[in-house]
């Protein structure tokens, strides 16, 4: 297996998730949930991508997608430029080694009958050939990277503070080498004045080892890092991609618009003078998506082809994406050409 | 020092160096309510449950005892098993037979000894047999899925079909009495061995598959996965230890079953062969006397009643103590309500707490009996007769809490959650209760609505609502204002709402419970409501069930059902925290359109300052159990004056700054600093933040308050 060191760390190429409903007694399959439909993902080497979304819109089954840890239904997975997408055994243990993945709730993400050292022996003790104290001293330098003392790892995860087991879990992550690291809502459930320790810790780290992480996240504010690249998803697809200050400043896409209008900014000022977009309805669940394109219901700028045509992807001159009709038929609404439309900072 | 201000936040607030993190640990646990808990702790956490039932320890006696006699039953064994005397027979107890003799003079005692000794190796050997199949079957079915869990799905459904004695006899008389084994087993025991761990089986299978099915769903199982950990190893290492304390009391249940299901099968005559000695075959013998020599009975049956009684006494035990030791208690994660749940499920068995909160919950919108009687009442008044004396008279205040105080008797003592919190509500003002976890925001509005259990929760002070003493009503009367009133909203709209109905049935019942109008009337009302929550369709939302609806759907329902009743104040505890942020902007929509139409004021307990910053009029910041600083909304974001707000404003993620934390962490209850609470992670501390406990003092228009000993001092960086 020869990597291409220059190639995304991961990639994924029209990756689709169908969940089967099966009703009746004989549980025969009556429809397809389409929780993932038709996604193109990469993160380069040493790079964050961050993917955006809210219920339902496949952003963590697209990580597990890629993860391997559950099957895609169509779609190809290249890590470093390599096929993994139905690779088994050894290929499937070194990919493991080099993806790793951090998860949202640090307590249930631990073993509670295990001492933490335990958890961060798993890695060590599978993917290197390090004897007992080696592994033990990797441990405490591991610890040490994350800003806890080494001597606390015989004690049990219950026993730690959020944050400071989310650091262990960044710590395990770490543990056998990765170079790409899937961090599934890493702060979410974690107190907001403590947030930036794990936040600046991780992006020290990408610093210093160079890693790639790709960050599922329903939390804009927490992407707005320059380099960022950002991809929001609605519905099982990405309705919009590109570097984190252009989808900020200047969302090319009607739902970005209505997302960052909802983030309600610590500013009373500025907050109860701001024009705000709000989305009638609720998100459409993806037992039963609309026709067209998936946003339609409730999008402010909805016309006449969007309820019967699905957009085709826009490539952007400055790089980005966007998959919306605006950006292929031109608004006819209201008269005002469309980059004004969206281009307006809503903050 | 002549940094300026932005610096010294920047240092101030910086990421912690790794020694100054850890610190705090040295102390005690930094989460949990006892220090130190860890597989020691939770072994004596279990020992302690038994320790205090008597009924088990007196069950694990006798099985002890039975067990001890079996096994040395050469030693202990008065005669030998067969010694027959024909001159002795059916002999009541007599010094030289303490039990008796049987119909060929046999020393019932020592019969019945080695009789335990036949019945209990059958149970050990089934049981032995039946784990060493099922656990390897059970947990690969649980955590695979697919066809092979299937496939042993249907397998176990076939045995289950059966009548396990019925199949147990056949399979006993098919396998035959000659001997198997004949070392270890008396004739005819190998044959109930085999039968009974064939029947034995499937039902470990399926029982053992449930618990993997749900251990296999946690995080943790998925990233042992996600490193690479193969199936075995993630069986062994992760599964079973984790479905061990459900299995060790299967066990013993199991214990008791076969133990009966040998008797069975040896009174019948398909087990032990005579003369070898079996509590069932004895019971046989003593059957065919039972007219003239009773007693004969009486030996047999007693033994196996009460140690099948003991084995299920020690499974219900083990059950009641490992019961507290599920995933989630074990991971020790703060419940809804912070350490609360934590706390409560410390003292009483089973999982109580949540079912309280869930009746609770349901009763706070409808309204109803609480769930506890409130043994604080009698205390409550007291102190709240002393509070109105000495509180200044605030005629404009809707709601007005002093001094409140809650406290939790655990086994490590009295933990206080809430210690002297004032709030104060106007009418039509929306007044914004923040903090983060530890704070104890929940508990506070949570103990206004008087909801808390009152054992092992203490409630004191003073809450002045509409002019009322709340701390001194009655069940009767606070239940009349809870729902009417007062309202409440929570965060999980499934805990308020009954599965079971419709969201119109409901409504209408909680209209009717306040209010005395026909069904039809209190039917176009709750349409109205719905309408007025703007949900749409309401007319077709009424017959919905809570699961058919979205999570802001279900909220909306849920507001709607505190409006039901023209409540005079909503209290909403964190209702968009679970909410997708653009259905939470939805909400917050809905409930200022609410506020401005119905003037209703609102406590809105959150941990998000941008929503405060939306809807609140006023806002109260707290930590650690007080309140430390209170102020109006644009006040407190434009000029904090405690360095606590500085710093929940500084951590909020902005474009451009550097993301900001505050170091250290929240205090334990039980451990709380001797000073001011925030002091050890305070850039501007001194000693003077040290030496005493710190008062909630206010401006001359009663508008700001702060507890900080240096507020005249510091000057604070807002919102930028």
């Amino acid at each position: 297996m020869s990597s291409d060191p220059r190639a995304p760390l991961i990639e994924g190429e029209q990756i689709v998730k169908r969940f089967p409903v099966k009703s009746g007694v004989l549980g025969r399959t009556r429809a397809q949930v389409y929780a993932v439909a038709g996604v193109d993902i990469e993160v380069p080497p040493g790079t964050t991508v961050a993917v955006v979304g809210e219920s339902g819109s496949g952003k963590t089954t697209l990580a597990r997608c890629l993860l391997r840890l559950v099957e895609p239904s169509e779609g190809v997975i290249r890590a470093e430029g390599v096929d993994i997408t139905h690779s088994k055994g050894e290929e499937l243990t070194e990919f493991r080694r080099l993806a790793q993945m951090v998860f949202q709730d640090p307590y249930a993400s631990f073993d509670p009958l295990l001492p933490v050292k335990a958890s961060l022996n798993e890695p060590l003790a599978l993917h290197t050939n390090l004897s007992r104290t080696e592994r033990t001293d990797r441990i405490a330098e591991l610890m040490t990277m994350v800003g806890l003392r080494p001597s606390t790892v015989d004690r049990y995860p219950r026993q730690f503070s959020g944050g400071q087991l989310q650091r262990i879990a960044v710590a395990r992550a770490l543990a056998p080498g990765p170079k790409l690291i899937v961090l599934d809502e890493p702060v979410s459930s974690l107190d907001v004045s403590i947030r930036a320790d794990i936040v600046n810790l991780l992006a020290d780290l990408q610093s210093e080892m160079g890693l790639g992480y790709l960050f599922i996240t329903h939390d804009l504010a927490l992407m707005r890092h320059s380099g960022t690249r950002v991809a929001v998803m609605y519905l099982g697809r990405i309705v919009e991609e590109g570097l984190a200050a252009t989808v900020y400043d200047a969302p090319r896409h009607p739902y970005t618009q209505a997302l960052l209008s909802a983030i309600p900014e610590a500013h009373p000022e500025r907050q109860r003078q701001r024009a705000r977009i709000v989305l009638a309805g609720d998100p459409p669940s993806p037992f039963d998506p609309p026709g067209g394109c998936p946003f339609h219901t409730r999008c402010p700028y909805v016309m006449d082809i969007c309820r019967t045509e699905h957009p085709a992807e826009t490539v952007l001159p400055d790089g980005g994406r966007v998959t919306c009709h605006l950006h292929q038929v031109g608004l006819e609404l209201g008269g005002a050409p469309l980059p004004e439309k969206l281009g307006a900072s809503t903050h | 020092m002549t940094s300026t201000f932005d610096e010294q936040v920047g240092q101030a607030f910086g990421v912690a160096a790794p020694e100054e993190l850890t610190l705090d640990q040295e102390q005690s646990g930094p989460h949990g309510v006892r220090p130190g808990v860890g597989k020691g702790g939770r072994l004596r956490g279990i020992l302690r449950e038994l320790r205090v039932r008597p009924t088990f320890l007196l069950a694990t006696a006798f099985i002890v005892i039975v067990v001890g006699a079996a096994l040395f039953a050469p030693l202990v064994a008065p005669y030998d098993s067969n010694a027959q005397d024909i001159t002795n027979t059916f002999q009541t107890p007599t010094a030289a037979h303490w039990l008796g003799t049987d119909d060929l003079g046999r020393d019932n005692l020592t019969r019945l000894i080695y009789g335990a000794r036949t019945s209990l190796e059958a149970v050990f050997f089934v049981v032995l047999l039946a784990l060493i199949v099922a656990i390897p079957i059970g947990t690969l079915a649980g955590h695979k899925k697919g066809r092979f869990d299937l496939f042993i799905m249907r397998l176990t459904d076939v045995f289950s079909s059966i009548p396990p004695l019925v199949l147990a006899i056949v399979l006993a008389t098919v396998i035959g009495v000659n001997a198997i084994l004949p070392q270890l087993f008396i004739p005819g025991l190998a044959r109930i061995i085999i039968a009974l761990a064939i029947i034995q089986t499937p039902t470990f299978i399926r029982l053992i598959r449930a618990q993997t099915l749900s251990v296999s769903a946690e995080p943790f199982v998925e990233a042992s996965r996600s490193i690479g950990v193969k199936t075995p190893a993630i069986i062994r290492r992760h599964l079973i230890p984790n479905i061990s304390s459900s299995l060790v009391v299967q066990i013993s249940v199991a214990a008791g079953s076969v133990m009966l299901a040998e008797a069975a099968l040896s009174y019948i005559g398909v087990g032990v062969a005579a003369p070898n000695p079996s509590w069932g075959s004895m019971l046989q013998v003593a059957n065919q006397f039972i007219l003239v020599h009773a007693w004969l009975m009486c030996i047999p049956g007693t033994a196996i009643a009460l140690t099948v009684l003991c084995f299920f006494v020690i499974g219900e035990g083990l059950q009641d103590a490992l019961g507290l030791q599920t995933v989630e208690s074990r991971r020790g994660k703060p419940g809804r309500l912070g350490l609360t749940t934590a706390i409560m499920e410390h003292r009483v068995p089973g999982d109580p707490a949540t079912a309280e909160l869930v009746a609770s919950a349901r009763e706070a919108t409808v309204g109803g009996q609480p769930p506890h009687s409130g043994n604080g009442e009698a205390m409550a008044l007291e102190t709240a007769a002393e509070w109105r004396e000495a509180a200044p008279d605030l005629p404009d205040a809707l709601l007005h809490v002093q001094g409140l105080r809650v406290e939790f008797d655990t086994p490590d003592g009295v933990v206080r959650v809430v210690d002297g919190v004032s709030l104060k509500v106007r009418p039509g003002e929306v007044l914004g209760l923040v903090g983060e976890s530890g704070s104890g925001k929940s508990v506070t509005v949570t103990s206004i609505m008087r909801l808390l259990p009152s054992p092992p929760a203490r409630v004191s002070g003073s809450i002045i609502f509409d002019g009322r003493e709340l701390l001194s009503l009655t069940r009767k009367q606070m239940s009349e204002i809870r729902g009417k009133d007062i309202a409440m909203v929570f965060q999980d709209p499934m805990s308020a709402l009954n599965p079971a109905f419709t969201i119109g049935n409901q409504l209408i019942e909680a209209i009717r419970l306040h209010q005395r109008i026909p069904k039809a009337a209190a039917r176009r009302r709750a349409v109205e409501l719905l309408e007025m929550t703007a949900i749409p369709d309401p007319g077709r939302r009424m017959k919905a069930y809570p699961h058919e609806l979205s999570g802001g759907m279900r909220q909306r329902a849920l507001i709607a059902m505190a409006l039901a009743c023209d409540a005079k104040l909503l209290i909403a505890d964190e209702p968009t925290t679970a909410l997708d942020v653009t259905v939470q902007a939805q909400i917050l929509e809905l409930l200022k359109t609410l506020q401005r139409d119905l003037n209703l004021p609102m406590i809105f307990v959150t941990h998000d300052l941008g929503v405060v910053a939306d809807l609140c009029d006023r806002v109260a910041v707290m930590y650690a159990g007080q309140i430390v600083e209170a102020a109006p909304t644009h006040e407190l974001f434009a000029s904090p004056q405690h360095p606590y707000t500085e710093g929940l404003l500084a951590s909020i993620p902005r474009p451009g700054w550097k993301l900001l934390s505050i170091a250290g962490q929240v205090p334990l209850p039980n451990d709380m600093p001797a000073g001011c609470r925030f002091e050890p992670r305070c850039p501007y501390a001194d000693e003077a933040c040290r030496a005493d406990q710190v008062a909630l003092v206010s401006d001359e228009s009663l508008q700001r308050w702060i507890r900080c000993v240096h507020s005249d001092e510091l000057s604070l960086e807002g919102a930028k």
